[in-house]
């Protein structure tokens, strides 16, 4: 009986036993089965990443398998499926992370994400709204659009900007929409790793100085040639109606507004303009040998301001500056219809951009973006090299920024 | 007689007894033992997720060019987690893949009873402006 009793008793524990094992080990399953499914959220993750940038890159896809998450590092982690739709601006990305695979999924975990993309700066090294002249030996880097005829003359070179195209097109349907002159060298190392194109509403005169290679087309009726309505790029309204901007800034002395209203950068002066945005309504100078220090907008000018002995923005000869400075008019009715009036030997680095016409004299070099809505004048040996890297200034489009952001981020 | 055979136990049943009574035991001392390297081993996991986690989180909220590719040995002065029993060490990977993409890997390794153990969380991240 007590034989019984023990084995009895026994059973009983053996059963407890082998109860408090299996919930142990399924504890422990269950734990394993979460961690694969917290890295597959990395991994969708991943995949969201990885649409952000295709959109970012104008290399928008609707749906793509994302499968080598993980392989740069260590090896592969698992595979990302995702979908993107497009409503305007807004893109709505879904993604789900597979580990280690999708064929062979052990966990799973999905994502959906809202992103709102602002329009980048324009891929321009410069933008004309009228016509553009480009004397000789100029030499341009990056993409030159004109809605009116564009005329090149001897010695202009045109290579690749930092990301890899280089062209020219012209909305003008004229039978002269683009002159080319002697010596015309394009891309001549063939080095464009994207547009490598010349494109004329219109006729092109001396086509045959166009190098072998390269796209060109005369009376295109592409979107490429369509007319730029407003060539301008920054805001100058916003920039003018912020509180943030300073009106008339002297800058302790350095700067001297006379009865007019028009502001003078005095000779030989280093002035620091510390990320500020400063707005002269009757136009400013800048004297030879000012060196702008750090970054900052310049704004001059307004509808109802104007002269007929001045320009806008009139930079004399030598004034330089390592900082990212954003010269802008905001239009009026100024000498000879010239906003922006650049002298010798000054190399600015932002836009330059201005409702009216612009004026560049020899051996300038600009580092930014040109965009003049009236007619571009630019001397020989000036050089124009693309670039998108400038000082913050609200967009035309309303943005403050180019770039996506992220409106909304959870797991579905 | 016959009231006297039937009081007490014989030496065969507290044999049996005692060779059940040691199974169960054998039993139930494997169970602490498996219940106890279970534990240690979801402890260590957890731990060394959590921590990688962490590291993730943190490297993805940085500005893009602050995630400077290569392998990182350090971000925060403390690369090793003294944990009770065991020490964890972090390992951090930030490769370009392509211009305005970067993959970004997290390691948490640990020595458990002797063997190299590691959580690895791999994601990525984009340049968004």
């Amino acid at each position: 009986m007590a034989l019984v009793g023990v084995i009895l008793l026994m059973l009983v524990l053996i059963i407890i036993a082998q109860a408090m094992i299996m919930l142990t080990r399924r504890e422990a399953r269950v734990e394993v089965e979460g961690r694969l499914k917290d890295i597959a959220l990395y991994v969708a993750d991943a995949g969201v990443e990885k649409a952000i940038h295709n959109i970012n890159n104008d290399n928008f896809q609707p749906n793509f398998s994302f499968q080598h998450v993980g392989e740069e590092t260590g090896g592969k982690m698992g595979e990302a499926d995702v979908s993107v739709t497009q409503d305007g601006r807004i893109y709505t990305i879904n993604s789900t992370g597979y580990i280690p695979s999708q064929a062979e999924a052990e966990a799973s975990r999905s994502i959906n994400a809202v992103v709102e993309v602002s329009p980048g700066l324009p891929e321009f090294a410069a933008m004309v709204g009228g016509m553009s002249s480009f004397a000789a030996n100029i030499e341009v880097e990056g993409v030159v659009f004109s809605n009116e005829p564009i005329s090149i003359e001897t010695n202009v070179t045109f290579v690749p900007d930092e990301k890899g195209n280089v062209g020219i097109y012209c909305a003008d349907g004229s039978v002269l929409s683009i002159d080319i002159g002697t010596n015309f060298d394009f891309d001549p190392e063939n080095e464009a790793t994207g547009v490598r194109e010349i494109l004329a509403r219109g006729g092109i005169n001396n086509s045959h100085r166009i190098p072998d290679g390269v796209n060109w087309k005369e009376y295109d009726d592409s979107d490429k040639t369509d007319p730029i309505d407003d060539t301008q790029i920054l805001d100058a309204n916003a920039m003018i109606n912020s509180p943030d901007t300073y009106v008339n800034h002297d800058f302790g002395g350095d700067v001297t507004v006379d009865e007019n209203g028009r502001a003078t950068f005095e000779t030989n002066t280093d002035i620091h303009l510390n990320g500020g945005t400063y707005y002269y309504p009757g136009g400013v100078e800048f004297n030879s040998n000012v060196t702008l220090v750090g970054d900052g907008n310049i704004v001059a000018g307004g509808p109802d301001e104007g002269s007929d002995d001045h320009h806008a923005i009139e930079i004399n000869s030598n004034v330089k500056g390592d900082g990212k400075v954003n010269f802008v008019s905001a239009g009026g009715d100024w000498k000879d219809n010239i906003d922006i009036n650049i002298n010798s030997n000054v190399d600015p680095h932002g836009v330059i951009q201005c409702p009216g016409d612009a004026s560049i004299s020899s051996f300038v070099e600009i580092n930014g973006i040109v965009a003049v809505n009236g007619n571009l004048d630019a001397a020989s040996n000036v050089a124009f090299h693309y670039e998108d890297d400038i000082f913050d200034a609200p967009l035309v489009d309303g943005s403050a920024d180019a770039g996506v952001e992220m409106i909304s981020w959870r797991e579905m | 007689m016959d009231n006297n055979r039937n009081k007490g136990v014989t030496y065969v049943e507290i044999l049996i007894a005692v060779i059940i009574i040691a199974y169960i035991s054998l039993v139930f001392g494997q169970m602490f033992v498996t219940n106890n390297f279970l534990l240690v081993q979801t402890t260590n996991q957890s731990r060394a997720y959590n921590w990688a986690a962490d590291t993730m989180e943190e490297l993805k909220s940085m500005h893009y060019p602050q995630l400077q590719a290569g392998l990182w040995t350090d971000m925060s002065g403390n690369d090793k987690y003294l944990g009770e029993n065991t020490q964890f060490t972090r390992y951090l990977n930030v490769i370009q893949v392509e211009p305005g993409l970067k993959e970004v890997e997290v390691i948490v390794g640990w020595d458990e009873l002797g063997e190299d153990r590691e959580v690895r969380i791999v994601s990525y991240v984009a340049d968004y402006s």
